[in-house]
């Protein structure tokens, strides 16, 4: 190399090694705080009549559009009606919604950072665990209240001051199908889950709990979502000889395929899982298989034949055009309310005021019932939306091709808790 | 014995579906030299076409008008967003990413349109007999029916044609091909139509079988170019064993041996493919290999 | 003879060194600007673009230089990002040593793609790089012992929002910049471009085709893996989902709209690509709508990318 070139390509090496050596010399503490911001903490008297900012995460566009344009619906109903009670405090409540892109973390992670940087009290979201644990990290970095509404791995929030969940445990869920497959005589079990984090978090749930409950499992099939042949997975299912499929997975498409393909290889098995056998679209998409298929169970905290139920959906559709019930829209609109009552309590404060604030809160009357923030479905605390039973399961009815509230076998499932 | 049927059936049908896919995209690239990116998102716009958008209450009168639709939309694609970059100077990767781009387009305005729920599309052809306990639907025997038909269709055109021959010209050296007076605007657009309208049979005659999704726009799309490459580019027969040898490689040793690494295995059969054998089954695209150094 | 080539290098090296002042300012100017902003969202932003940045010139040198279109980018930017993650947890070590893992990952990776598919051109090549990256990501969700399979890792002491690593990762890409463009107008980046116009004659004059081609992928994917461990450090949480097919995608197109210019397109091509990505609406599915309706619009009306038609066999800035 010419002199003037290598001069020049080492200038720009050394520059870099220096201050690669200081970014490494400096400490991690050099993020800036969420009170910075000028909305978020205050608690002086500027802060007055200016509007309560609440920010929203919601994978408006990527894999879960829909899911992100119904959580956007809820949230503005959640909040004109907090506001119509006359807001917090006296002050108006306003959103600001963050789009995480679907399901990568990254866009988690930004979303909550634009978020902080808008200066909101806290933030609700995110839509599935992984995002949620990337939020909690950030959140625990800039000290900014999250409150999870669709989450449901166990332990996400241990230690994370900042996290809140108002969503059910997984693991209770996956012992309740448990409790009922030892019901139902399924006994081994095949389990059929994606590789998304809902899938791979059933899955792992499903293969601790079995033998507590001394069921085999047979046949463990996955894929990648959204798939285009599940073909080897229903086979391998018929194959295993297992009497019912555990379903791990929350994409409809997915669900609708893979019934659809089991039902032309022959597999004739039940099905039964939380989430995507009943999601969006699915009912109607593989009624034709569901029809046929020998049982199609759908297991849920959320209850939609009790009264308070089917007022909050007719209240909710009428204002957001949203038909299908479940947990998401009603944890969502959940966790605003909790949100609204931690504000008060800290007078419209976000940070460490309002963890303080959440964490003292009491039971009160969400529309998913349950103590406080932390929602721990037991025996005793689940009234509200939330039936006369912990865990309600759904059967498909092929003679009016829909979905009924099975009690016995509700019953069955709620022993699991006890 | 119970899932032997089952796995070659299906096999069978997929395979075909993903062929038909391959045909399309090599036709594209046959007369273009351009890898189409959407046609993973023009087969499910055909199948929402007819499922959420209902012309009438006849399904095959709606398979014919979303086949035509989509077909048109294939010229209206070349015409509008390709004819000019490609008579300026652009080079196939940039051709590659306009596509790319237009596929984007096309998947948003489809979720804004319709959602993005799954839907059920209904078959032409209802029904089903048993075999060995497998349900065998007669859609999916029509599927195979229009695929043979098509490729056939095309070899004869191509082989026996001057519009067939001009089209084989125009993927050899366009400026030439024009110097002898071929038309190459009316070819090209016409050779686009026929891809895309391949593309919709595979929309209206194969999800019925499998529900209809936007979602899996690129599931499909990557699987079709697989299957295009391992059967080997610019042949048609070639691109339908393409699609059949992808179907039955992944599905058998999904049910024989592990069903949880069916997709890394297309990609381990193209890689292998690309490796040892780069111009497919077919051996077309040797003139893409560089000179052995 | 000689002198006409002598006279065209020096001028060519003085070139060279007025766009490296310029890449130093540009990049000089966005570092204060967002350190004085002050917000985490920004530091996040320019961080983002600075990887993507380094992204982009990765893919650069095999696509701009060396005619290799490849779709691995972003899986090889993950490979990076594990072994530096594996590398902290395992042994504790600092963040240059992990650095200095990531790239020797890259470049084995660079070796071990290189070699089967050497034979490859054009279209046929960009294939085989799908298939690999398509592998990659599914060995990432797969493999949990080694990544924390779909769940993802956290990563230990990352720093995020720290306003002197976005200083590191915009001197890391500018930098970046300047060495390809050093290397453009050295005498193996000549032969390099050789091959580039014409393989068969730069053959027939003694360069070794072969291992030049190879050289392209080691350093591009070297690298892709040095970006990864540089975004270990800022992200505070890796997974699959950072690592698939569409990100390779955004690469490419970065590349693409960039056009030829090694330095300015590099950058405008990886800021083009930003702001067309960015959240330009509030309504769902627009923003997206609008990134594919803008890559058909400046792609069909400049074909050459942002930085201008070239004739063939010159080459520019």
């Amino acid at each position: 190399m010419r002199s003037r070139h290598r001069r020049l390509v080492l200038a720009a090496a050394g520059l870099t090694a220096l201050a690669c050596v200081a970014a490494c010399g400096s400490s991690a503490s050099s993020s800036s705080p969420a009170s910075s911001s000028p909305a978020s903490s205050g608690g002086s008297a500027a802060a007055a009549g200016k509007p309560i900012l609440i920010g929203l995460a919601a994978p408006l566009t990527g894999s879960s559009p829909s899911e992100g344009t119904s959580e956007l619906a809820i949230a503005k109903y959640a909040v004109s009606v907090i506001n119509g009670k006359g807001g917090i405090d006296g002050r108006q409540v306003q959103l600001v919604t963050r789009d995480t892109g679907g399901v990568s973390p990254t866009g988690a992670v930004t979303a909550f950072e634009s978020l902080s940087s808008d200066g909101v009290a806290l933030v609700i979201g995110e839509y599935t665990s992984t995002n949620f644990a990337a939020g909690c990290t950030i959140a625990m970095a800039q000290h900014v209240v999250l409150i999870g509404h669709a989450s449901a791995t166990t332990g996400l929030t241990d230690g994370k001051t900042y996290c809140f969940r108002d969503a059910y445990q997984v693991s209770q869920s996956a012992g309740a199908m448990f409790q009922t497959a030892k019901a139902m005589g399924w006994n081994p079990i095949a389990i059929a889950a994606d590789t998304t984090s809902f899938g791979v978090s059933e899955d792992t749930e499903f293969q601790k709990l079995a033998a507590t409950y001394g069921i085999k499992i047979a046949a463990d099939v996955s894929w990648t979502s959204p798939a285009s042949s599940l073909t080897a997975q229903a086979l391998k299912l018929g194959q295993s000889g297992a009497k019912a499929v555990f379903i791990g997975s929350a994409s409809g498409p997915d669900v609708t395929l893979l019934s659809k393909t089991m039902v032309a290889s022959g597999v004739k098995l039940p099905i039964f899982g939380p989430g995507g056998v009943n999601a969006p679209g699915v009912p109607a998409a593989a009624g034709s298989a569901y029809n046929v298929m020998p049982g199609v169970y759908d297991i849920t905290s959320y209850d939609s034949q009790v009264a308070a139920a089917q007022q909050f959906m007719s209240l909710i559709s009428k204002e957001t055009g949203i038909t299908q019930g479940g947990e998401n829209p009603t944890q969502l609109y959940d966790a605003f309310m909790i949100a609204a009552a931690g504000l008060a309590k800290s007078a419209g404060q976000g940070g460490t005021a309002l963890v303080s604030a959440l964490q003292s809160l009491g039971q009160f009357p969400t529309m998913s019932g349950g103590p406080g923030t932390y929602v721990d479905y037991t025996p005793t605390q689940h009234s509200g939306l939330f039936g006369p039973h912990l865990y309600t399961i759904y059967k498909w009815d092929a003679a009016s091709s829909a979905f009924a509230v099975d009690s016995a076998l509700s019953a069955v499932a709620d022993k699991s808790a006890e | 014995m119970n899932e032997l049927t089952g796995a070659v059936s299906s096999s069978l049908f997929y395979g075909t579906a993903l062929g038909l896919m391959a045909l399309a995209f090599t036709i594209i690239y046959t007369v273009s030299q351009v890898f189409n990116f959407a046609v993973g998102q023009f087969m499910i716009l055909a199948a929402l076409l007819t499922t959420a958008v209902r012309f009438t209450g006849n399904a095959v009168v709606n398979d014919l008008i979303a086949i035509v639709l989509v077909g048109a939309m294939g010229s209206a694609t070349y015409l509008v967003a390709l004819r000019w970059p490609e008579t300026h100077g652009a080079s196939p990767l940039t051709l590659v990413i306009i596509t790319f781009g237009i596929g984007i387009v096309v998947e948003q305005v489809a979720v804004l349109a319709w959602g993005s729920y799954p839907l059920s599309e209904a078959p032409v052809l209802g029904g089903h007999f048993v075999l060995n306990g497998n349900y065998i639907p007669y859609q999916g025997l029509l599927l195979i029916a229009v695929a043979v038909v098509t490729v056939t269709g095309l070899g004869l055109l191509q082989r026996h044609t001057v519009v067939g021959k001009q089209l084989i010209a125009l993927g050899g050296n366009r400026a030439t091909a024009r110097y002898y007076g071929i038309n190459d605007l009316a070819l090209v657009s016409v050779a686009w139509a026929i891809s895309f309208a391949v593309l919709a049979v595979v929309g209206t005659l194969y999800l019925p079988l499998t529900g209809v999704a936007i979602t899996t726009d690129l599931s499909y799309g990557v699987a079709a170019f697989a299957a295009a490459v391992i059967g080997g580019l610019g042949n048609p027969a070639g691109a339908l064993s393409g699609g059949i040898i992808v179907a039955f490689v992944t599905n058998l040793t999904g049910v024989y041996v592990n069903p949880n690494i069916t997709d890394t295995l297309t990609f381990a059969l193209l890689f292998a493919f690309l490796v040892f054998r780069p111009g497919g089954l077919t051996g077309r695209a040797i003139e893409l290999l560089g000179p052995r150094a | 003879m000689a002198s006409w080539i002598a006279g065209w290098m020096a001028r060519e090296h003085v070139r060279a060194a007025r766009t490296d002042l310029a890449m130093a300012v540009v990049f000089a100017a966005v570092a204060v600007f967002t350190a004085g902003h002050g917000s985490a969202f920004a530091t996040t932003t320019t961080i983002n673009f600075g990887l993507f940045t380094l992204l982009t010139a990765s893919l650069q040198v095999m696509l701009g230089f060396s005619n290799q279109a490849s779709l691995t980018q972003a899986g090889i930017y993950g490979i990076g990002a594990y072994v530096a993650v594996y590398v902290e947890m395992k042994s504790g070590v600092a963040m240059p040593v992990a650095l200095l893992a990531s790239l020797a990952a890259g470049a084995v990776a660079g070796l071990l793609l290189a070699l089967p598919l050497a034979r490859l051109r054009e279209h046929i090549l960009a294939m085989g790089t799908l298939a690999v990256q398509v592998i990659l990501s599914e060995a990432f969700i797969h493999l949990p012992g080694l990544t924390g399979g779909v769940n993802g890792e956290a990563v230990p002491d990352a720093l995020i929002n720290s306003v002197p690593v976005m200083v590191t990762i915009c001197a890391c890409a500018a930098g970046v910049i300047m060495a390809l463009n050093h290397f453009r107008i050295s005498r193996v980046g000549r032969q390099v471009l050789a091959v580039k116009a014409d393989e068969t004659m730069a053959a027939s004059i003694g360069i070794n085709v072969r291992l030049l081609r190879l050289v392209a992928v080691v350093v591009s994917f070297a690298v892709a893996a040095g970006a990864g461990c540089l975004f270990t450090e800022t992200a505070g949480f890796i997974s699959p989902d950072d690592f698939t097919l569409t990100s390779s995608l955004a690469v490419l197109v970065a590349v693409v709209l960039g056009g030829r210019s090694v330095t300015w397109g590099t950058l405008a091509g990886a800021a083009a690509y930003s702001v067309l990505n960015a959240e330009t609406t509030s309504l769902p599915g627009l923003s997206d709508l609008l990134l594919g309706i803008m890559l058909v619009v400046v792609l069909g009306y400049l074909p050459s990318g942002l930085t201008g038609i070239t004739l063939p066999g010159r080459w520019r800035r």
